[in-house]
């Protein structure tokens, strides 16, 4: 339980971060893990990595994602995920969702005028 | 249904994933040691940063699944596994549930042919019988004159076909080289084309062959599949084959499909011929219906054009009615009760069934009788089925405590119940399947020697698998509901309590199964009661040694004069023959149902009654074991209705405080009774003891008797068949005289069946017997059942209660004081169960009632006694269980504990 509140900042999170970082290119597992730890300047980091795969599976299965067996740079079979039409339609929904609901709460979160200590 | 391949897929996905995570971890490994971290250290590291590969895997793939599926598979694998565990619970519960399952469906299987199902042809519905109504007569009559249905299929709209079928018995050589007399349809060209079968083999009968005098090359035949496979061995050459069927040659052109027997379900017709064959088959040209149709009726069969209901087609034909009137047979008119007759039509979807007719009633009591024993089965289970799942108990806890659900539990016990009932339903269907023969011989009309046919079809597997999902919830759903609502803290820190559902065993289970099976006992009890009356009742003749068969002379072509000099000359020579006590021939078999009337007064009294009558030849009292009182029986002199005899009953009706003997009567027969009309003023020669007629069921009725003459034969309505009766010593020198008989005055002829007089007497009580027998058999599993149900909660009992059984032995309790503890513990649950059935038996007299003879609904002989068995079978069952408790060993006991 604790794990879980831990992973994901709300639930879906870690699939927005997932679908946003494919737009660039399509990614492996491992490739993906590792590039949203750097983008979020190890702010953020993929609690356990192993939560990345749940979440990859349900966006496959939402049909956001694609995937295909691939030969990588380092000559490994590995399972490169990309975004679909689909994918990246939620993404823009979500990240647009995402964006007013952020300025919601940091409306709220504002200081109240007038009580400062 | 991208998830679908996921379900299919379950290795792969694994695989899969198993690959990805792996290759994650080792580049994570990789990484690190290309930093300069030792490998060990690194692959330690990157498993840590990945956390649970497993529970990743795991969560990975459950995405993907159907989650409800998944756990329903692991249920009945685990299901099985319990059943295979504890086979001895299994084979109870399987064998319990198919007896009740299978008990069912062969009632429904019978209920389903003979009421239900349609006829396996093209689109039935559309099938309509054309026939009449009156408002004088309760039944549709489906019967047309053959001047009607021309006029019908000339004028009728919103039917696309008409067809004319009729029957009559047919002379075929048997195996032997015999001729004997079988059932055969001579229909109207189109008849078999209509329905839209596919001949088995060959091809259907065509308009072209439906001409008079036949086509060129002899009759064509088409063979009922039955008859093709007893009679060709199933040859598939058969067709081309002559054949010569009443004398006349005849080809075989077609085999009917197997499914199909003609429209009369339950009495497979064995030949299929042009109508036109009738001409064929009429000794004089009056006899020729096609010459003199105003008397010829038809079973007019007519498919609905589609647009047209049944209800625009009967507008139309009663609109139609006055001007046919003209038309109808003039025997037809003269009746009565035909005066206010109108055109009418029918369904003829389902067929024409004797069984539905006749049984119908019976049948659906049977059918309650089955539902209670499935209920009762249901109770027992349920009762087993609580004793085990408490047992399991410290099982359910675990679980539940380990987060499962309750109605996870309830699932998991339901899966469980439902193996069992399906397992059931297998060898239910399989018992349904070759009992339904048995049950059919039950519905053979009296007088004809063959057995009805019923058909399971797949009909029979629906039904069982719905009884088998009924019954699960029936007897699984209790059980498991309690299953999961164990507190598990008081399972595990403890023992705990189950008082509950001991409770509700003794209090529930066990009563109920007391108190049906009580009710099913007292039933079967009224009913072989009413079975025993019957046969004991004195018929008035005595049945044993008398063999039976009805001559088969409708092919001669002889006068009336003639035939009845045939007649006198084999009965004389069946008199001859070795081992032949006495023989005789008469108009009407006693017992079939039917007792034509006529009305008669004497001339002292002329106030007129309705009696029964009968043509009979000399020496058929003494053949069918009637005693003469006064006066005599006919001799051969007695040769038209000058003379006839009376019974007891009839002396006392028409000459009350008088003398019959040598006094005259007048009887007026009005020829509705398929006796032509005619008067008789004739001497009573003598009188006979009262004999039942028409059915055990009704009293004996005032019957007269009239020599059996030419008039018998020629207006008699059997074409000149008498029915012999033979007095002998056995039934081999019965049939051996009658062969011999055959073969010396009409080797043209056969025979139909040879049948004992006893069975025509077994066959009349037909619906008594199938209820009497039935109801007593299924009684007896619904003793059994509930002996092993109470012996069970009683063996259960005992054990739970050793330690306290050990201490009041140990104490000074008496073992007579134990074994009455475990006794009257038994007999207050029968006795709990023998109210309530008292309760049940008061609601069920209702439907009981009209099935009973000279009993009462609520006989006390048959209460009485079917308290005592059931009390007997509790205290049988509970004897062993006592004798353990009062048996124990205390020292033993207390040592254990």
């Amino acid at each position: 339980m604790k794990q879980d509140s831990k992973r994901d900042l709300f639930p879906g999170a870690l699939e927005l971060m997932v679908l946003h970082t494919l737009v660039l290119e399509p990614l492996h597992g491992y490739a993906l893990a590792t590039r949203i730890r750097q983008r979020s300047q190890n702010l953020l980091q993929v609690e356990e990595e192993g939560s990345l795969y749940p979440a990859l599976q349900r966006l496959l299965k939402a049909g956001f994602v694609q995937a295909r067996w691939e030969m990588s740079a380092t000559n490994r079979r590995v399972r490169t995920y990309s975004l679909t039409r689909k994918g990246s339609r939620h993404l823009a929904k979500e990240t647009a969702r995402l964006d007013s609901m952020m300025l919601g709460i940091q409306l709220v979160l504002s200081p109240l005028p007038g009580r400062q200590s | 249904m991208s998830w679908l391949p996921g379900i299919f897929s379950r290795k792969r996905l694994h695989s899969e994933l198993q690959e990805e995570i792996e290759s994650h971890i080792s580049q994570r490994a990789a990484l690190l040691v290309s930093q300069g971290v030792q490998p060990e250290e690194a692959q330690y590291q990157a498993r840590r940063a990945f956390g649970n590969a497993a529970l990743a895997r795991e969560r990975s793939v459950e995405i993907w699944q159907f989650h409800w599926l998944e756990s329903l598979w692991a249920d009945l694998r685990f299901a099985l596994h319990q059943l295979r565990k504890f086979p001895g619970y299994t084979l109870t519960a399987v064998l319990t549930l198919a007896i009740g399952i299978g008990a069912n469906a062969a009632i429904f299987t019978v209920i389903d042919d003979a009421m239900l199902r349609s006829l396996p042809i093209q689109k039935p519905a559309e099938l309509v019988s054309l026939g009449y109504r009156s408002p004088k007569i309760p039944d549709f009559i489906a019967q047309q004159s053959w001047p009607v249905m021309t006029e019908l299929k000339g004028q009728l709209h919103g039917v696309t076909d008409l067809a004319g079928w009729s029957g009559s018995m047919l002379t075929v050589p048997d195996e032997q080289n015999t001729l004997r007399s079988i059932g055969g349809n001579m229909v109207t060209g189109n008849a078999l084309t209509m329905l839209g079968i596919r001949p088995y083999l060959g091809r259907l009968l065509t308009p072209s062959d439906d001409v008079r005098g036949g086509p060129e090359g002899g009759w064509p035949v088409v063979l009922d599949y039955g008859f093709w496979l007893s009679n060709f061995h199933g040859d598939p050459d058969v067709i081309g084959k002559h054949l010569r069927i009443a004398g006349q040659p005849a080809v075989i052109v077609g085999v009917l499909p197997r499914n199909f027997h003609g429209l009369f379900v339950g009495e497979p017709q064995k030949l299929f011929l042009p109508l036109h064959f009738h001409s064929a088959l009429a000794a004089t040209p009056e006899q020729d219906p096609f010459l003199h149709p105003e008397n010829f009726t038809v079973l007019v069969i007519a498919r609905l054009a589609p647009g047209t209901t049944l209800a625009s087609l009967n507008a139309q034909l009663k609109a139609m009615s006055p001007a046919m009137r003209t038309f109808l047979p003039p025997r037809w008119r003269n009746i009565p009760a035909f005066r206010d007759a109108y055109l009418s039509a029918e369904s003829a979807s389902r067929g024409f069934s004797e069984i539905a007719e006749e049984y119908s009633k019976p049948l659906l009591l049977i059918q309650g009788i089955v539902l209670a024993v499935l209920l009762l089965c249901c109770v027992n289970l349920a009762g087993l089925q609580t004793a085990r799942l408490q047992a399991r108990e410290h099982e359910f806890a675990v679980r539940s405590a380990l987060g499962a659900g309750r109605w996870r539990i309830l699932q998991q016990c339901l899966v469980e119940s439902l193996m069992l009932a399906l397992l059931g339903s297998i060898f239910a269907a399989g018992l349904a399947w070759s009992s339904v023969r048995t049950i059919s011989s039950f519905f053979t009309p009296a007088g004809s020697g063959e057995p009805t046919q019923i058909q399971p079809d797949a009909h029979i597997l629906l039904f069982t698998a719905a009884l088998a999902l009924l019954t699960t919830l029936l007897f699984g759903l209790v059980p498991a509901w309690l299953a999961g609502r164990v507190p598990p803290n008081t399972v595990l820190k403890n023992k705990g309590t189950n008082a509950r559902r001991d409770l509700l065993r003794r209090r529930l289970f066990i009563p109920a199964q007391f108190s049906l099976a009580l009710a099913l006992v007292f039933t079967a009890g009224l009913f072989t009661h009413t079975l025993v009356r019957l046969r004991s009742n004195h018929a008035g003749f005595n049945p044993a040694h008398v063999m039976e068969v009805t001559a088969q002379f409708q092919a001669l072509k002889k006068s009336p004069a003639e035939i009845m000099e045939l007649y006198r000359s084999m009965t004389d020579s069946l008199r001859a023959s070795p081992g032949v006590q006495s023989a005789a021939y008469t108009w009407v078999t006693p017992l079939t149902g039917f007792a034509p009337k006529v009305n008669a007064h004497s001339v002292a009294h002329p106030q007129i009654h309705s009696i029964a009558f009968n043509d009979v030849s000399d020496g058929y009292f003494a053949t069918i074991g009637t005693r003469v009182l006064f006066g005599r029986e006919f001799t051969q002199q007695d040769r038209d209705r000058s003379t006839c005899i009376v019974n007891q009953a009839a002396a006392q009706l028409l000459f009350p405080g008088g003398q019959p003997l040598d006094n005259s009567l007048i009887a007026d027969n009005s020829g509705v009774n398929g006796m032509s009309k005619f008067t008789a003023d004739c001497r009573v020669v003598g009188m006979v003891e009262n004999a039942r007629y028409s059915s055990l069921r009704d009293p004996a009725p005032p019957t007269v008797y009239f020599p059996a003459s030419q008039s018998t034969v020629a207006t008699g309505g059997y074409q000149n068949n008498l029915v012999f009766f033979i007095r002998s010593r056995n039934a081999g020198d019965a049939i051996s005289a009658y062969r011999g008989a055959l073969a010396r005055f009409v080797p043209s002829t056969g025979y139909m069946v040879f049948l004992p007089l006893s069975d025509q007497v077994d066959q009349s009580l037909g619906s008594e017997r199938l209820i009497a027998q039935l109801s007593s058999a299924f009684a007896g599993i619904a003793l059994l059942l509930s002996g092993v149900g109470l012996f069970g909660v009683l063996a259960l009992r005992v054990q739970e209660r050793r330690s306290e059984i050990g201490v009041r032995l140990a104490i000074g309790a008496s073992r007579a004081h134990i074994l009455g503890l475990v006794l009257r513990d038994a007999l207050s649950m029968a006795a709990i169960g023998s109210a309530a059935g008292i309760l049940l038996i008061a609601i069920t007299t209702t439907f009981t009632r009209r099935f009973l003879y000279d009993t009462s609904p609520i006989q006390m002989s048959v209460a009485v006694g079917a308290l005592l068995t059931l009390l007997s079978v509790a205290l049988l069952a509970s004897l062993l269980p006592a004798f353990r408790a009062a048996w124990l060993n205390p020292i033993q006991v207390l040592r254990e504990e």
